[in-house]
C-alpha cells in the first residue's frame, strides 16, 4: 500500500480499539510514525501498515501492525528505539521553543529559521527518560541557539549556548 | 517504487520520509542480489557528551533523484539540504556492470563547531538477498585468505582497518553466489550480520537508540537475539563512524558480486586494463 493511500485516521480508529491501547485511554498517547508494511518476501504486503504509538507518560512506544482491510491489529509490542520524530511533534516543539522568554529575548524580532530532531539528553538530566527534541534556533546564517523540548512535560528545558552543545 | 534497468542491473529504487534515497529489489543479470536497502539516519555527538546527540534524517528539498551514466555503470544521486547551513550530505548509490556496487554518503557538514570535535556515525542497511530467498550465510574472511562461517548474530571489525580488504560475505552455498563486502579505509567500521525480523525491518524507517550506533543497547544490537546467520535471511548493517576532523569526508562500504553470470563484453575488451582512461 502506497504510503499516500495510508488514512491515518481509519488506522488510529483500529489501532485504539486495541485493549493494550483502549488500556492507555488516561494517557497523552499519539502515532508518531505510519507508514506501509515494509515487504518482505513472500508476505502480502498490500494491506498491513506499521503505526507507531508514543505514550509520553510512560516514555515508550509501541510498535502495531495493522490490517487496515480486516480492520484489525495483528501484532502490538514494545518497540525497542525511538523512532524519529512526527511532523505534529516538530511543529509543538517548535511552538514552544518559540514561546520560550530566552528563545524570544535571542531572536528579538528576527525569523527563528528552526530546525528540529530528535535528541537524546545525557544521562542523569530530567527529561532523559522522555522524548525530547532539539531545535537549533537559527536567525542568521552562524547565531544559535538550541532549545531542548521536552515533549512529554510539553515545556522547554533547555536553551543551551553554541559552548554548551558543543563543549567548546 | 520506480525501476531502472541499467548496466546490467534491474534496480528498484525510491524516496522515503525519513530515509532518504532507498533501494527496493535489485537484480544483476535477473539475479536478485538486494531485498531493500537504507542509510536509515544519522546520529551526531559532540566531544564528552556535554549536552546529548541528536539524529538527522536523510532528507532533501528536492524530490528529484538524479541518475547519472558514468564509466562501466551507473549513480543514483540526491543531495540532503533539508538542514541547510549547518549540516548537508549527499549520496550515491553506484552499480557497475560487472556486479560491484556500494552505496556512499559524503558528508559536508560543518556542523555546530570547527574544530573537529563531534562524530558523525551513519548506518547503513543491506537486507541482502543472494539466495533468493531464505538461504543465505554469513562468513568472514580468514587470516589465511579463505573463509569460515560466523555462526551467530553480532558485531564484526575489519581484519586491517587501515587497509581493508573483502572482508565478509554473504553467501548462498547452494549456488556458490555471494556478495563480498570492503569497509572503507577511515570509516572506524564495523559491520553486524543480523537472521531478518519484521521488528528489525520496521527500524529502517529511522528507529534509532539514545547510544551511538553500534554501541550496546542501540541499534542494531538491540535487534541481536543470538540467531543463527547460516541458511537464514540475512540483513547487515554497516556502521562508520566519522570524527568531523576529517571534513568533507565520504563513507560506505563497497560490494562486489562473485559466481554471478559474466555480462556479456563488448569484443573489443578483454576485461584488462590496458591504459584507458578510468
Amino acid at each position: 500500500m502506497p504510503a499516500d493511500r495510508i488514512d491515518a485516521s481509519k488506522v488510529e480508529g483500529i489501532l485504539r480499539r486495541h485493549p493494550r491501547v483502549v488500556a492507555l485511554k488516561k494517557r497523552r498517547t499519539r502515532i508518531v510514525a505510519l507508514g506501509p508494511k515494509p515487504s518482505h518476501r513472500g508476505e502480502p504486503d498490500d494491506r498491513e501498515v506499521v503505526a507507531v504509538l508514543h505514550d509520553y507518560d510512560a516514555g515508550q512506544s509501541m510498535v502495531a501492525l495493522v490490517d487496515v482491510k480486516a480492520k484489525k491489529v495483528v501484532a502490538l509490542q514494545d518497540a525497542p528505539a525511538h523512532f524519529q520524530l512526527s511532523e505534529d511533534e516538530r511543529r509543538e516543539a517548535e511552538g514552544l521553543a518559540a514561546k520560550d522568554s530566552r528563545v524570544r529575548q535571542f531572536v528579538g524580532r528576527r525569523s527563528l529559521n528552526p530546525l528540529t530532531r530528535l535528541f537524546f539528553p545525557k544521562a542523569g538530566h530530567e527529561s532523559s527518560a522522555h522524548r525530547c527534541a532539539i531545535v537549533f534556533i537559527r536567525p542568521s546564517l552562524d547565531e544559535r541557539r538550541y532549545a531542548i523540548v521536552d515533549l512529554s512535560l510539553r515545556r522547554v528545558v533547555d536553551v543551551l549556548t553554541r559552548r554548551d552543545l558543543t563543549g567548546r | 517504487m520506480p525501476s531502472l534497468k541499467k548496466a546490467n542491473w534491474h534496480v528498484q529504487y525510491g524516496w522515503s520520509e525519513s530515509s532518504g534515497l532507498r533501494l527496493g529489489v535489485c537484480e544483476y543479470q535477473g539475479i536478485r542480489v538486494i531485498h531493500s536497502a537504507s542509510v536509515p539516519f544519522v546520529y551526531v555527538n559532540y566531544e564528552g557528551d556535554s549536552s546529548g546527540p541528536f539524529t538527522d534524517e536523510l532528507k532533501s528539498r528536492k524530490s528529484k533523484v538524479e541518475i547519472r551514466d558514468i564509466m562501466f555503470g551507473f549513480d543514483l544521486k540526491v543531495t540532503y539540504d533539508y538542514y541547510g547551513e549547518d549540516y548537508q550530505y549527499e549520496h550515491v548509490w553506484r552499480f557497475h556492470d560487472d556486479g560491484q556496487f556500494g552505496s556512499t554518503i559524503v558528508i559536508q557538514g560543518p556542523g555546530e563547531e570547527i574544530d573537529g570535535h563531534h562524530t558523525y556515525h551513519l548506518p547503513f542497511r543491506y537486507d541482502l538477498d543472494i539466495s533468493g530467498a531464505s538461504g543465505d550465510s554469513f562468513q568472514r574472511r580468514r587470516a589465511d585468505g579463505g573463509w569460515e562461517d560466523v555462526v551467530f548474530e553480532g558485531r564484526q571489525l575489519p581484519m586491517h582497518p587501515w587497509a581493508p580488504h573483502f572482508d565478509w560475505r554473504v553467501i548462498d552455498k547452494s549456488s556458490g553466489r555471494s556478495a563480498s563486502i570492503r569497509p572503507r579505509a577511515r570509516d572506524n567500521a564495523e559491520l553486524w550480520a543480523l537472521r531478518y525480523s519484521a521488528l528489525e525491518s520496521w527500524g529502517s524507517w529511522g528507529a534509532t537508540g539514545s547510544g551511538a550506533p553500534g554501541s550496546s543497547g542501540s541499534v542494531p544490537a538491540i535487534y541481536d537475539n543470538g540467531q543463527s546467520v547460516q541458511s537464514t535471511d540475512i540483513v547487515v548493517w554497516y556502521i562508520a563512524h566519522i570524527p568531523s576532523v576529517e571534513r568533507v569526508t565520504a563513507c560506505g562500504p563497497w560490494f562486489r558480486l562473485n559466481a554471478y553470470p559474466r555480462p556479456d563484453r563488448d569484443p573489443d575488451d578483454d576485461g584488462h586494463d590496458h591504459g584507458h582512461d578510468h
